[in-house]
């Protein structure tokens, strides 16, 4: 059973528009039976934080082409090559999640599953 | 290769998978922050001195401003949205070793065409003014209505009210007019001007501390242009009307101010962006100058991209990492704009099949200009040369089509001359 996460959001670039132009949010997910992960962080964000607009910042199961990710100051895409090896095995100090548009960024498949960090 | 005593029990979630475990392809030192191709990632600081570098070569290669220069700028990122920062072309004019170009921030404000309130558009300034007076640049801001207003025809001849009559006389002096270019663009005199540089540094024009406010736009302005851009019908010819007043308004603030420079934030995304709507638009003929380093239809100011090579991820990356402040201000909400559905189209592509962006933006590499065209055949909106010889018309196929989406016909078209200041 995963404890209940503190995170920070931050939304730029004109993202936080959607979040009634809130630029930084401190949130607490809830505990759950599996860690959280990006994928379900993004459900998540729709559900709890998204104000309007759902289509510009969601598609799929994943964000919309074109926004930036950056998971502890870091671009997510290095997690994802790192998680795709490793599957869900990293222990990952989460300390940000960060959105960003607008940029091109390739945004398929989220491997990464944050835990909390000891 | 599998060992016979080799340990396969231990935890596989061990520190040393923390996030990152690759180094920067650089130092190899640090830990990777950005990944900007695949394989490729760099660290914060390896990431600060490549985006530095790529600028000042990108300059120097082309040599087109030569150092000290003054530099009109104007930034906008996407065909909508414009994202107003104090951009990384500044702080990288004032980093050391910079040739010292001078630019001064030039900011279009068009809350007008979106319905914003008078107090959101006094917002907007206030939070602008505020962030570039926080950094010391001197700026401008301009409301689009300016284009419009009286000072803008300071020189326009009043006479003639529809397009059929300029063809016939002398063009108005304002933005068609190619003034006699001087030869100081050439490579020896950049060698000179980069020598006297570096001698005396002292000398080159320094930023000075004056700002130009917005000035005030009557109703009338912000009528008018609302109501010339209602008149057209389709969001697509809204977009490139947009773009033709956007064009002639910094052309015209350029050479009242005297700047012989005007520095576009275009990026490689938004070229490869602009290549493809240009292309389906029936502006092929255009895309060259409009995809180009520098492009020289206007005659006395020439306008460069000197971030043309960087990704709009490049650019997102480096304000994120180094703080650099902005200003979003929404624009034209155009769906089903031609424009609009080609970049998400390529910001697809590029999902899908990364580096495809590039792929489309360097073919705008191989494109020549049609040099063979008399000078005085310009085109009367987008300020290109027309594609035919005869004088049937004026205007070009695309802008043929985007008088043709405007409702009221003749009369939008005698507004729209109003406009341009012809």
């Amino acid at each position: 059973m995963a404890a209940p996460l503190s995170i920070n959001l931050e939304f730029g670039g004109g993202a936080e528009l959607l979040f009634d132009g809130v630029k930084k949010h401190t949130v607490t997910l809830p505990s759950q039976s599996e860690p959280w992960d990006v994928k379900q962080l993004l459900v998540w964000i729709q559900q709890n934080l998204l104000k309007e607009r759902p289509e510009l910042f969601v598609q799929g199961d994943s964000v919309r082409p074109g926004i930036l990710v950056l998971i502890n100051d870091a671009d997510w895409e290095l997690m994802v090559s790192i998680y795709a090896m490793f599957a869900v095995t990293c222990i990952m100090p989460w300390k940000r999640f960060l959105v960003q548009v607008p940029t091109n960024h390739k945004c398929n498949g989220i491997y990464c599953t944050v835990y909390k960090r000891a | 290769m599998c060992q016979v005593d080799e340990d396969y029990g231990r935890d596989i979630r061990s520190a040393d998978f923390l996030s990152i475990s690759k180094q920067c392809v650089k130092c190899k030192v640090h830990t990777p922050a950005v990944l900007l191709r695949v394989g490729d990632p760099y660290c914060r600081g390896c990431f600060h001195e490549y985006f530095i570098h790529k600028f000042r070569a990108m300059l120097g290669k082309n040599r087109i401003i030569f150092p000290g220069e003054r530099v009109y700028s104007f930034n906008f990122y996407y065909l909508n949205h414009s994202v107003v920062s104090v951009n990384s072309v500044y702080s990288i004019c004032r980093s050391p070793g910079t040739l010292g170009c001078v630019g001064r921030p030039f900011i279009m404000l068009n809350g007008a065409l979106i319905g914003r309130s008078l107090e959101d558009r006094h917002k907007t300034n206030t939070n602008i003014r505020v962030l570039f007076e926080s950094t010391g640049f001197p700026f401008h801001i301009v409301p689009l209505e300016q284009v419009s207003a009286p000072s803008y025809f300071h020189k326009c001849i009043f006479l003639f009210t529809t397009v059929l009559l300029i063809v016939y006389c002398k063009l108005p002096t304002l933005v068609l007019t190619r003034p006699h270019m001087s030869g100081s663009n050439c490579a020896s005199s950049y060698k000179v001007a980069v020598g006297k540089f570096d001698q005396n540094k002292s000398c080159a024009i320094q930023p000075s501390c004056q700002q130009k406010e917005p000035v005030d736009v009557s109703k009338v302005h912000t009528v008018q242009l609302q109501q010339l851009v209602t008149s057209v019908k389709t969001h697509t010819a809204r977009e490139e009307l947009l773009n033709m007043l956007r064009q002639h308004l910094l052309l015209h603030m350029a050479r009242i101010e005297g700047y012989s420079k005007l520095m576009l934030g275009d990026n490689c995304t938004r070229l490869a962006v602009k290549l493809l709507s240009n292309i389906s638009l029936g502006r092929g003929s255009q895309t060259a100058l409009d995809t180009g380093f520098s492009d020289s239809r206007y005659g006395d100011v020439i306008a460069v991209r000197p971030m043309r090579d960087y990704s709009a991820k490049e650019i997102a990356y480096y304000n994120h990492l180094f703080n650099v402040p902005y200003v979003f201000i929404s624009g034209l909400d155009s769906k089903d704009s031609i424009q609009r559905l080609t970049e998400s189209f390529v910001t697809k592509l590029q999902t899908a099949f990364p580096s495809t962006v590039r792929t489309i933006y360097r073919s705008a590499y191989i494109l020549h200009l049609l040099l063979c065209m008399p000078q005085s055949l310009m085109m009367l909106l987008c300020l290109c040369k027309l594609e035919a010889v005869e004088l049937k018309t004026l205007l070009c196929y695309s802008c043929q089509l985007t008088i043709k989406d405007m409702v009221s016909g003749k009369g939008a078209v005698a507004g729209l001359v109003f406009f341009i200041g012809l």
